[in-house]
């Protein structure tokens, strides 16, 4: 009987985690905690820096269709005379 | 193409990723651009431009190379005065990842010079040029500051103020570029 509950307890360890095994279960549910628990600076954050191109030419149509309505061509060749060489 | 797709959309697992590959295509394809791109579409749009110089060509390239390591060269010092522990190998291998905007800039720049007439004083054209323009420059700020934070590993008031130093180091660079020729700097 002995001998059996030494095994068992051999089985029983062997098939615990290690150290390293639950350190990385736990940044694993970490991660998974903060995917779901952002703030809304990290959601921003994340906005921009996740298709970049998609908010710099996003905001940059919005000014320029403002600028544009309010300065017309003066605005328009400004920005030319500026980056278009 | 999976990681060019990924220094366009992902560009903080690029930095991290820190493909070579991708790094070298576009600081090349942006020099090239620069130096014989230009030239050539001047020469085939106008029968007033000179035919281009293989010599200027050249020394046009090699100003390219020669700017893309001194602005590495200029994040790498400003970085280490702020507590970056990067080394200068670090910064020549992934700020050319941030080169889609330069390179596209190119072609707007190339294009807008050379027909420059057709979008002068054209409000539509004007606007679409003013949206490329400006959204590459937003653009780059955004690569700037992912660079500065995932590269450089600068945090909190030490990000500000290298972004702040390097932007004002960027400034002479930028001109020393059109100096030399190079009409969209490669930095």
């Amino acid at each position: 009987m002995k001998k059996h509950k030494k095994t068992y307890t051999i089985l029983e360890n062997y098939a615990l985690p290690t150290k390293q095994q639950k350190e990385k279960m736990l940044n694993q549910i970490l991660l998974e905690y903060r995917k779901y628990d952002v703030t809304p600076e990290e959601k921003f954050f994340k906005l921009i820096t996740v298709y970049p191109w998609r908010f710099a030419f996003g905001f940059s149509t919005v000014q320029a269709v403002l600028c544009s309505l309010i300065w017309g061509t003066g605005y328009t060749n400004m920005v030319l005379r500026v980056f278009g060489g | 193409m999976k990681y060019f797709f990924e220094v366009l959309n992902h560009p903080i697992e690029a930095f991290r990723n820190k493909n070579k590959t991708a790094t070298w295509f576009l600081v090349a394809l942006t020099i090239l651009i620069n130096a014989a791109f230009v030239p050539l579409l001047d020469w085939f749009s106008g029968a007033q431009h000179l035919t281009p110089d293989i010599y200027l060509i050249l020394r046009t390239t090699l100003w390219g190379c020669v700017s893309y390591l001194a602005v590495c060269t200029v994040f790498w010092f400003i970085c280490k005065c702020f507590g970056s522990k990067m080394s200068l190998n670090d910064y020549i291998q992934t700020w050319g990842l941030t080169f889609f905007p330069t390179l596209l800039c190119s072609f707007a720049v190339a294009f807008s010079e050379t027909f420059f007439t057709v979008f002068w004083n054209n409000s539509i054209w004007g606007m679409l040029l003013s949206i490329v323009f400006v959204g590459i420059l937003i653009w780059k700020t955004i690569l700037y500051v992912i660079f500065l934070r995932e590269v450089a590993g600068l945090k909190g008031g030490r990000i500000i103020g290298a972004f702040v130093v390097i932007g004002i180091m960027i400034i002479p660079l930028a001109l020393l570029n059109g100096y030399v020729g190079l009409k969209t700097p490669i930095l």
